[in-house]
């Protein structure tokens, strides 16, 4: 039993992530490395990246009897640990909207704001999937097909918390939107809408059909507007340009997030978001020009020790894929499954 | 076929007035369509203009004329639409202006709502500044039968209007411009939002909640009474909308149920009594028609499939020809 033994001490430190837009401070989980007392079996799916279906199940089940002596006794608080220790990891979840309307009608949107078609709410709300993967704020862009998408993926996210969009534009909109209740702001996720997230401003070319501009300019000069790295359509943005103000925002507001343990969602563009990749998995010009992002499949990093690891796309809360992220997340997926069940009982 | 030519010029939605130069300076002309009272309001940066009365949505087609606002039709139609279920309305906590989505309900509301509009004309767009409210227009403007697109206005500073300019005459006239206004936000509700009902009864008291909740003049703390709340929505309308349905202009209203009933205690002349006891169903839309400076309230749309539709006014039985006619 010794393994169950090293869970345990684990599991002691296990905490309820409480995501709050109060003061409050949060009591993010910690995992000391001595208690990491190398299950072997730990180590092969954390650092190989394997996943290994039989090994998952033997730990998870090894990981409810833990859980059901610390977390689940009613003498035990629900909120642990009081030593204020951040996780040193967290999770970044980027996702980029789906189908406008202007891109079913082939028109250049750049940062007009144009809304989702049924195709793209359908797919904001197939992005759920990312239902176990902890989030405790949210970025977005300053564009509904944007936001839309980040409220609509969160319908299905397991811990039922409720996103709500801040709202700084004047002294009133700050005082007007005021939450008073403190358990409320504890069900919140907050959403921060930053216009650096916004699409790559397209300059002349918002609204044109994209084949009359082809008649208009010549495909080689609008290939290269679009292909470019540098070279802005006329009174727009080069991708260069957009890179600037996007991965700027990022290591300003979100970056330091991440740093003390919240784990984030950005929901924004396929150019915003290709500028914060290049600068999470340091692209070259060439590599970003030529990266393309799927609309509507979220991309999972972790970020630990001031680095951005890339773990893919989370397959679905059905696949037992998903444990095989990290151990903090397999825990966050344990703990939901489990709060599940004591609400059915 | 003369109503029908004045639905031609409904439809389309030139760029006003001057030189719709796409080689145009930066410098921020009025944003496509901003409703004029709007732009003077919020004091925009406007290029001469032929006349302070030119109209929002030009009915003229060739922008060399610079003859100002012909009236398109002698009529037009309000439509009201209260957003569905929100993520607090399913919790039970007091909401207000806290910025809180949808729930898959409440999408589903939309859209259903957006179905019985889908053959009634919509040239504007009005929503509240809280995402339930837009994606509500949004959502149900997706089953639209004329296929338009909202376009939401940017105008919080120089740059976002200038970020979301559009630089295509024919795109601009397939597109419906979204304006979002605080003015038209749900009753704030100061120290109770974020609050459970039942929570506020044991606290303060359930008379005191009643109270405040269904009195006409009585703010909860540091929240608006609905009196003021109708207050700043009855003044937006009258000063942004109503010109707009003068003008001929087919408005859609996507809101909140107390800025909404303020409206209609406008629109039906209510007296307090009679609108603190009116409640708005989530997701019907609400139809109105504006003809002769007069509003007539035609009840709820049943939806594309029934004749009643038809029944409302001629001109809308003509639009909704058009569009039959457009399909074959």
């Amino acid at each position: 039993m010794s393994t169950a033994m090293s869970y345990q001490s684990i599991y002691s430190f296990v905490s309820q992530q409480s995501s709050t837009i109060s003061q409050s401070s949060r009591q993010p989980l910690l995992l000391p490395t001595k208690c990491l007392k190398i299950d072997s079996s730990l180590c092969y799916y954390t650092s190989r990246r394997k996943r290994n279906l039989s090994k998952i199940e033997t730990i998870s089940s090894q990981i409810s009897v833990s859980y059901n002596t610390t977390l689940l006794s009613p003498s035990k608080n629900i909120i642990p640990d009081n030593s204020q220790k951040k996780s040193n990891e967290a999770a970044l979840i980027l996702i980029r909207h789906g189908e406008s309307l202007w891109n079913a009608k082939n028109l250049f949107t750049g940062c007009v704001d144009v809304p989702l078609t049924e195709k793209g709410v359908e797919e904001a709300i197939e992005a759920g999937k990312i239902s176990n993967i902890p989030i405790d704020v949210i970025f977005t862009s300053s564009l509904i097909r944007a936001q839309m998408t980040a409220v609509l993926a969160m319908i299905q996210h397991r811990r039922k918390k409720v996103p709500i969009i801040l709202h700084n534009e004047s002294d009133q909109a700050k005082s007007w939107s005021q939450v008073f209740s403190e358990e409320t702001k504890d069900q919140s996720v907050p959403v921060i809408p930053a216009w650096q997230l916004n699409e790559r401003m397209y300059g002349e070319l918002q609204g044109l059909n994209k084949q009359e501009t082809a008649e208009r300019y010549g495909k080689q000069q609008v290939h290269e507007w679009r292909r470019s790295y540098d070279i802005p359509p006329p009174k727009g943005e080069s991708l260069e340009m957009c890179a600037e103000r996007a991965v700027a925002y990022f290591e300003e507001n979100i970056e330091p997030k991440l740093a003390a343990g919240k784990n984030v969602m950005i929901a924004a563009h396929g150019n915003s978001l290709r500028s914060i990749i290049m600068s999470l998995d340091k692209l070259t010009c060439k590599e970003v020009i030529s990266l393309e992002l799927s609309t509507g499949i979220p991309l999972l990093y972790i970020f630990k020790d001031g680095k951005f690891m890339k773990r893919g796309s989370p397959v679905g809360p059905t696949k037992a894929g998903v444990y095989a992220y990290t151990k903090r997340l397999a825990q966050y997926r344990q703990k939901l499954d489990e709060s599940s069940e004591v609400i059915c009982s | 076929m003369a109503t029908v030519v004045s639905h031609h010029l409904i439809s389309s939605i030139a760029s006003p007035h001057s030189p719709s130069n796409s080689k145009a300076s930066l410098f921020p002309k009025e944003p496509f369509n901003l409703p004029i009272k709007f732009r003077q309001n919020r004091c925009f940066k406007i290029e001469a203009t032929t006349a302070s009365q030119t109209p929002v949505l030009d009915p003229l087609l060739s922008p060399s004329k610079t003859t100002p606002h012909k009236k398109k039709s002698n009529e037009a139609s309000l439509i009201l639409i209260r957003h569905g279920e929100s993520l607090w309305n399913e919790k039970n906590l007091f909401t207000g202006c806290v910025d809180v989505p949808l729930t898959e309900k409440g999408v589903a509301e939309a859209i259903q709502a957006g179905k019985r509009i889908s053959t009634i004309p919509v040239d504007l767009i009005f929503t509240s500044s809280l995402i339930r409210a837009q994606m509500t227009a949004m959502l149900a403007m997706t089953q639209h039968r004329c296929k338009k697109v909202p376009i939401i206005l940017h105008d919080e500073s120089e740059k976002a209007q200038t970020w979301s300019h559009v630089f295509s005459e024919e795109t601009r006239k397939q597109s419906i411009p979204v304006v979002a206004a605080w003015q038209l936000n749900e009753r704030m509700y100061g120290e109770l939002q974020g609050l459970n009902k039942e929570e506020t009864a044991e606290r303060y008291g359930t008379q005191q909640v009643h109270e405040w909740r269904r009195s006409y003049h009585i703010p909860p703390p540091k929240g608006e009474s609905l009196e003021m709340c109708a207050e700043r929505a009855v003044a937006y309308f009258e000063d942004n909308i109503q010109p707009e349905l003068a003008l001929g202009n087919n408005v859609l209203i996507a809101a909140h149920g107390n800025s909404l009933r303020s409206i209609i205690m406008y629109l039906d002349k209510l007296t307090s009594q009679e609108v603190t006891s009116l409640e708005l169903s989530t997701g019907l839309p609400l139809l109105y028609i504006f003809k002769d400076r007069k509003f007539m309230r035609r009840g709820s749309p049943v939806g594309p499939t029934e004749a009643g539709v038809y029944a409302y006014t001629k001109r809308l039985a003509q639009y909704r020809q058009k569009l039959d006619e457009s399909l074959n």
